[in-house]
């Protein structure tokens, strides 16, 4: 049994990892992503109404 | 080539007023002298972990030698006029890699075999102990300034260059304390005289790339 | 007009791929967890061979990641590419991050294997220092405040880094240790199994697949971070011209 204890330490900290990795990621981009929208919305309407 | 003499005449100069040589020999003897007191007395376990130590010991005295390389010039704003002067900014920073070496890290070496002796490394052994070290001397000074061109201007540049040297001093710590225990294991000439021929190449590299990375550092800077 | 033209070029592009090469990452990565789990177990190793799954494709990816840094480095560097150094400093944690994950699955295998977490062999020295080159290259893009200089910095630090590349993939022919050499990646046929072939290369292709999914994310976030930057440049500038 304790071949598993390994596994699935190693798969678990593997996907603890790519998780970490991936949330850093997309908060990163949604947080910028909203202020580009915030910033650039009110003039492009402003310009073509 | 005036220009370059010049430079490493300032600079050696500039090391020898501070006391620089001085400041890195204190500092390797006393991390050498600090270790017996956390292991304990024991002079033959002193005896088999002093290669590594001393070969840590030396890269650790090094690396905090390094912010000094372009502290000044970036304090008195001689990097413009470097870039004014005409000569090749990487025969510049050449210059600037010989005069670390002779002005630092060649005193270092050449007393840092005496920490030996608190070691219990027996006394015939110490000149070849020398050899290796001094083999290894070029490499420190000239891969040191690879990190510390491109730290500088960083604030807390001494860290961060010394966190950017210290994996390309790992093949100069691996190899050179396998020579030295072997030396101290008392193999003949022919064992570890490899060792000074790998540890001079992996200089000779650094002598040609360190001015060229250092060059192209400064210049991302200034820039 | 060029740099304004590429980023949004690229983001074009970014956006229409970022969705399917998610998708298709997750899915490969599902069917090779499958197919990992469904092996059969080794007559040596037992079943801790599963750790092989991830292990190789991982170790794998930690070098691609740094050849692709090194060569977006000298895009960046040399050929002036306003794309480049964006690239590498986005493709970084990434493999920092794949790196972490060889050195800890690697120790959790050895622990079973060799009987110890970690020995001081040529292959997991040189693995740990490209993790060390990794760090160094991310605390210069935190150390220096201005995107331009850092990005030519990180970059010499980047093509210098490089050297360690060869070491890694080398260190288990040049030195015998404990490690096992290259046993995919062989010019005659593999010495692997076909039953651990196929996983291991379906493994391979979803962490290589996550990689561009989640390097596609970073980059436009790097490119909206820089349309920002410019932008609240430019009211600074107008502002303080209206102001005299």
């Amino acid at each position: 049994m304790e071949h598993v204890f390994y596994i699935g330490l190693s798969y678990g900290v593997t996907g603890v990892i790519l998780c970490l990795l991936t949330a850093n990621t997309l908060s990163a981009f949604f947080s910028f992503r909203k202020q580009i929208d915030d910033e650039f919305k009110p003039e492009d309407s402003a310009n073509s109404p | 080539m005036n220009s370059f003499i010049a430079l490493i005449r300032q600079d050696i100069a500039l090391a020898w007023r501070q006391n620089s040589a001085g400041l890195s020999i204190s500092f390797f003897m006393m991390a050498v002298a600090l270790i017996p007191f956390g292991l304990g007395p024991d002079l033959k376990l002193l005896r088999d972990i002093a290669p590594g130590l001393v070969w840590v010991a030396l890269l650790l005295a090094v690396l905090l030698s390094l912010e000094s390389i372009f502290q000044a010039d970036l304090e008195d704003g001689s990097f413009d006029q470097y870039l004014l002067s005409g000569t090749p900014l990487e025969i510049l920073m050449l210059a600037k890699g010989l005069a670390h070496w002779v002005g630092v890290v060649l005193p270092l070496v050449l007393t840092a075999p005496l920490a030996g002796l608190l070691l219990n490394i027996d006394t015939p052994s110490l000149l070849p102990v020398c050899l290796i070290l001094l083999a290894g001397s070029p490499a420190m000074s000239f891969l040191g300034m690879m990190g510390s061109a491109l730290a500088a201007g960083v604030s807390r540049s001494g860290l961060l260059a010394a966190l950017m040297v210290m994996p390309l001093y790992v093949p100069l710590l691996i190899f050179g304390s396998s020579a030295l225990s072997q030396i101290l294991k008392g193999a003949a000439t022919g064992d570890w005289i490899n060792a000074v021929f790998l540890l001079l190449s992996i200089g000779g590299a650094a002598l040609f790339f360190g001015p060229l990375v250092a060059a192209a550092g400064l210049r991302a800077f200034l820039k | 007009m060029l740099t304004y033209a590429n980023p949004n070029r690229f983001m074009q592009l970014a956006r229409r791929l970022t969705r399917p090469v998610w998708g298709l990452s997750l899915a490969c990565l599902i069917i090779g967890l499958y197919m990992a789990f469904s092996a059969p177990a080794d007559y040596q190793q037992g079943m801790t061979v599963r750790i092989m799954f991830i292990h190789v494709p991982a170790a794998w990816m930690s070098l691609f990641v740094y050849t692709f840094l090194t060569v977006s480095s000298i895009f960046g560097l040399v050929f002036r590419h306003p794309l480049g150094h964006v690239a590498a400093k986005s493709a970084a944690l990434i493999g920092a991050g794949f790196t972490l994950i060889t050195l800890i699955t690697g120790a959790l295998w050895g622990k079973p294997m060799w009987g110890t977490w970690w020995v001081w062999d040529a292959r997991l020295t040189s693995v740990l220092v490209l993790f060390f080159i990794y760090l160094g290259y991310l605390f210069i893009w935190k150390a220096i405040e201005d995107p331009l200089q850092a990005g030519r910095v990180s970059s010499v630090l980047a093509i210098v880094g490089f050297v360690n590349v060869p070491i890694v993939k080398f260190s288990v022919d040049w030195w015998n240790t404990l490690h096992q050499p290259a046993s995919v990646s062989r010019f005659d046929a593999p010495a692997l199994h076909s039953d651990y072939l196929w996983p291991l290369l379906v493994m391979a292709l979803g962490f290589q697949l996550l990689f561009f999914a989640l390097w596609l994310l970073r980059m436009q976030t790097e490119i909206f971070k820089q349309k920002l930057r410019v932008r609240r440049l430019g009211l600074v500038e107008t502002s303080n011209g209206t102001a005299s």
